[in-house]
């Protein structure tokens, strides 16, 4: 009984030794790039020498903290790894009561296979992973070219050619000025299409708050619904930085005075300016932090007629609100004036707009509220829900009527998200989820009404050995208010092959749809003796599309992404005569575009030259009327060459595209655009030069641009003339 | 940093050195300025005038000149949308301004062409494909004559290309239903 007792003293004793005998860690992770917080970054502490059963772990928060309480003393093996970053390793050494302090930076891994991704599956995956073509564009694109208006940050895509505000993925979207879209634009996946002509407005996406771009081409409505016909741009926003700092930008710059005197109307060239200030901080709540930006830009408009004047005001929250779940929340609120111009008045006024457009403006404001919840319940399962408004309104003074006012639209959309990524097993993830959208419209143009949606969708990715398999669908329903209901199924299948040493091979077969917007259904308008009336029996388009492809390392430090595609649409939306001698939007056209698409990019192995270069061929037809589809340029070159070295950083960009073959011939053959048949082959190259001082102790950089250098005159679009030579200076300063 | 530049350049490979070759083949393109001023626009133009009393103002909806390439003409809109007509005003544009006693008109056109039938039309009603009225036509004086050809060549701009809109002996009209076979 007595040695009973002393062994269990003696135990006591031990425990409390051992329980004395203990230490803790506290630590941040960052990326070596930025600094900026690592969230989700895996964190294990292993005992040197290895004992069974003693490993600990943990997930990094979303500000890139972690800590590990009342650990034994001892050594230990530090391991953080994250998709997408060099894994780190490390051995430490715990002393009694010993407190640590761990500030660990990981190294992005360097090519595009090993970059992370979140929209093609809405979950985050390795690019080599997908089953789909996607470029991403990163915020040090975006600040290093002085874009003003983000469609201009997809100039240099891969596959995509923007045809003034309208973007298109292969040959997607042709041009509708203003009325629906076939690429379905997101912010942190979160749709962020008007509610009432169904357009992206590009303006109010905030340019120095994004984190990167994540374009999808090819049909995604399987995970994403309505409008993702020709491929999907999410657009992601930076995440909790945990850091101070204020960031305040200016540029300014002109337009030259055109080479031919006939093209001159101005007296002085024309000017554009902007200014942003940013800022970012903690606010003292849990560890949330608080990131606003505010920006003024003024264009005069090479083109008379065609300036605006545009304010923007972003905020943006993120951080947690318990263990392992975090908030995020954003909105924007974007206002704008802008000049109305259509067309030139014909190719000897090429920069003057046909006299009954002059003196027109629009007034516009775009408002959008949303926010992002996430909850790791277990180390199997994730839940999501994503929910936003989007208030739109715009007015003009076309209508000439007695107060000035025009036509005007406004609608409200509400959009509600619930998502469960479930891990089954190692090998077996699925994803699904349930959509509800309201839409509110009310317009003299397009009448009041509407609609509400509803979609569910089931996604399973599965691993065989090196082969990964996605198979998945969605479904949505649509009720207008007096008119047909519209149902849509969308499936998907996806196959990558890992072949090892950074190359693999992808096939895919998916399917889009495009509802038609509220503007299409029920335009009701009078303009020059035509009569365009509604059509509530329009139908949505259709896309089918297939992908074979390939990436692998190339001999010169590169990395190449090849793909062949073919994608066919069905019920294309063009506004038509009626037999009664009116307008209305119909579904008119069967079409199917081919080609392939050859994507380099290299470091030439080095740490200060990046080389770009991608072409794009389609062969874009029009089944119903045996052409070639309009506004489809078949041939895109893009080439780009970046040097960064100490302060020095200079950059060319040079993109060819062949002249569209195909257009509005009656806006032509009726003499509403004069000259409409002028148009030739792109060939435009960008310079940009600067330095950046903060390697010096000074953290300002300047920058000088000069864009079209070698002022070559030519239309993205009938009778409108694309940006000519212009020079800007950009000067930035963080602190 | 000049000798890494330098070594870099060195490595590429021939691949490399055909793609920069290529890219600067295709910058040189540039310099060509791509579209110009056309130097003289072909066209013609010339004066519309009303010699007599107009209709009733509810018959009298759009007044556009019509150039057709062929003749006898089929359908003004759909040989306006297919390209084998021209119309002034353009189609989204305003009607010519009526009751007046004369209205200026000028085409601009993109090249050299031929244009066999000219006409003055009045839309009567409210089907823009067919309420469609010749109320004159080139070569037309007081309702007798017979169509004149226009032929504008490259650089050059014929003036004089006059109408008399006669609206009590109308010419014939080609396109079918008129107002008076209406009433």
């Amino acid at each position: 009984m007595i040695s009973k007792i002393c062994l269990l003293i003696l135990s006591a004793l031990l425990f409390q030794i051992a329980a004395e005998a203990q230490a803790r860690i506290d630590g941040v992770v960052r990326s070596a790039e930025d600094s900026s917080a690592i969230a989700g970054a895996g964190v294990v502490l292993e005992p040197r020498p290895a004992i069974k059963a003693a490993k600990l772990g943990t997930i990094a928060s979303s500000n890139g903290s972690f800590s590990f309480e009342m650990i034994p003393v001892g050594k230990y093996r530090v391991i953080v790894s994250m998709i997408g970053f060099t894994r780190y390793t490390s051995t430490i050494s715990l002393t009694d009561h010993g407190r640590l302090t761990l500030n660990i930076y990981l190294h992005p891994l360097p090519f595009q296979t090993q970059q992370v991704v979140v929209t093609a599956s809405k979950r985050r995956q390795l690019l080599a992973d997908v089953p789909a073509s996607i470029s991403i564009i990163s915020a040090k694109s975006i600040e290093r070219r002085n874009i003003i208006s983000f469609e201009d940050a997809l100039r240099y895509v891969p596959g995509v050619n923007v045809i003034q505000d309208q973007v298109n993925i292969r040959g997607s979207s042709g041009y509708a000025r203003g009325v629906g879209s076939r690429v379905l634009l997101l912010i942190n996946g979160i749709p962020l299409l008007a509610g009432d002509t169904g357009e992206a407005v590009w303006e109010s996406i905030p340019l120095s708050d994004i984190e990167r771009v994540e374009v999808v081409k090819g049909a995604g409505s399987a995970l994403y619904g309505s409008s993702a016909l020709g491929g999907v741009i999410d657009v992601i926003t930076k995440d909790n930085m945990d850091v101070t700092s204020t960031d305040a930008k200016v540029y300014g710059g002109f337009y030259e005075q055109p080479g031919y005197a006939q093209w001159r109307w101005s007296s002085h060239p024309r000017y554009f300016q902007g200014i942003s200030l940013s800022h970012v901080q903690p606010i003292g709540i849990g560890n949330f932090d608080l990131a606003t930006s505010l920006s003024y830009k003024r264009d005069d408009g090479y083109i008379q007629n065609d300036y605006f004047r545009r304010y923007n005001m972003f905020a943006e929250s993120s951080g947690s609100v318990g263990p392992n779940q975090t908030l995020k929340g954003f909105g924007d609120f974007f206002y704008q004036h802008s000049g109305n111009f259509l067309y030139w008045q014909d190719i000897n006024h090429a920069l003057q707009p046909a006299s009954n457009t002059l003196g027109q403006w629009v007034n516009s404001t775009r408002a959008y509220i949303a926010g992002v919840y996430s909850n790791i319940v277990n180390d199997r399962f994730l839940l999501a829900v994503r929910g936003s408004y989007y208030f739109n309104h715009w007015f003009d003074n076309f209508g000439q009527t007695p107060t000035g006012i025009g036509d005007s639209s406004s609608s409200n959309l509400g959009y509600l998200e619930l998502q469960g990524t479930w891990t089954y097993d190692p090998n077996t993830i699925i994803t699904f989820g349930g959509v509800e959208e309201l839409d509110f419209m009310n317009s003299n143009l397009f009448t009041s009404k509407q609609s509400n949606s509803t979609a569910f969708y089931l996604q399973i990715e599965r691993k065989f050995g090196n082969l990964r398999t996605t198979l998945g669908a969605r479904y949505d329903y649509e009720r207008i208010q007096r008119a047909t209901d519209f149902l849509q199924l969308s499936p998907k299948l996806g196959l990558v092959y890992d072949l090892g040493g950074e190359a693999s091979l992808r096939a895919s077969i998916g399917s889009g749809f495009r509802a038609p917007s509220l503007a299409e259904t029920y335009t009701s308008t009078e303009t020059g003796g035509i009569s365009i009336i509604p059509n509530p029996n329009l139908l949505a388009e259709r896309s089918v599309a297939e992908e074979i492809g390939a990436r692998f390392p190339v001999s010169w430090y590169g990395i190449a992404d090849v793909s062949v595609f073919q994608n066919d649409y069905w019920n294309m939306i063009e506004p038509e005569f009626t037999t009664g001698g009116q307008v209305s939007f119909q579904n008119v056209t069967r079409a199917r575009i081919r080609g392939y698409e050859v994507d380099l990019s290299s470091d030439v192995g080095t740490d200060f030259l990046t080389l770009k270069a991608s072409y794009t061929y389609i062969y874009p037809l029009d089944l119903t009327n045996h052409e070639i589809l309009k506004y489809r340029s078949r041939k895109l070159f893009y080439a780009s060459a970046d040097f960064e070295r100490w302060i020095y950083r200079a950059s060319v960009d040079f993109r060819y595209i062949s002249a569209f073959e195909n257009y509005d011939r009656q806006l032509v053959n009726a003499g509403i655009v004069r000259n409409g048949n002028e148009r030739v082959p792109t060939y435009v190259t960008d310079v940009r030069a600067g330095v950046d001082l903060t390697a010096m102790g000074f953290p300002v950089s300047i920058e000088f641009v000069v864009n079209n250098a070698f002022e070559y005159y030519y239309v993205e679009m009938i009778g409108d003339m694309a940006p000519i030579r212009n020079y800007s200076v950009v000067l930035e300063t963080k602190f | 940093m000049e000798y890494k530049v330098l070594k870099v350049l060195l490595r590429t490979t021939i691949h490399s050195r055909l793609f920069l070759l290529m890219t600067f083949s295709l910058f040189l393109f540039g310099c060509n300025h791509g579209l110009a001023p056309i130097t003289v626009q072909p066209g013609f133009g010339g004066t519309v005038r009303f010699v007599s009393a107009w209709p009733p103002a509810d018959s009298v909806l759009n007044l556009r000149v019509v150039a057709f390439r062929d003749y006898p003409p089929q359908n003004i809109i759909t040989e306006v949308t297919s390209g084998s007509a021209l119309v002034y005003p353009p189609i989204a544009a305003s009607s010519l301004p009526t009751f007046v006693d004369s209205v200026t008109y000028s085409f601009t056109l993109d090249s050299a062409s031929t244009f066999k039938y000219l006409a003055v039309v009045m839309q009567y009603g409210s089907n823009i494909l067919q309420d469609w009225e010749v109320v004159g036509a080139y070569g037309y004086s007081h309702g007798a004559g017979t169509p004149k050809q226009v032929i504008v060549s490259q650089n050059n701009f014929l003036n004089g290309i006059d109408f008399d809109v006669d609206f009590k002996n109308l010419p014939p009209n080609p396109l079918g239903a008129s107002v008076s076979d209406r009433r």
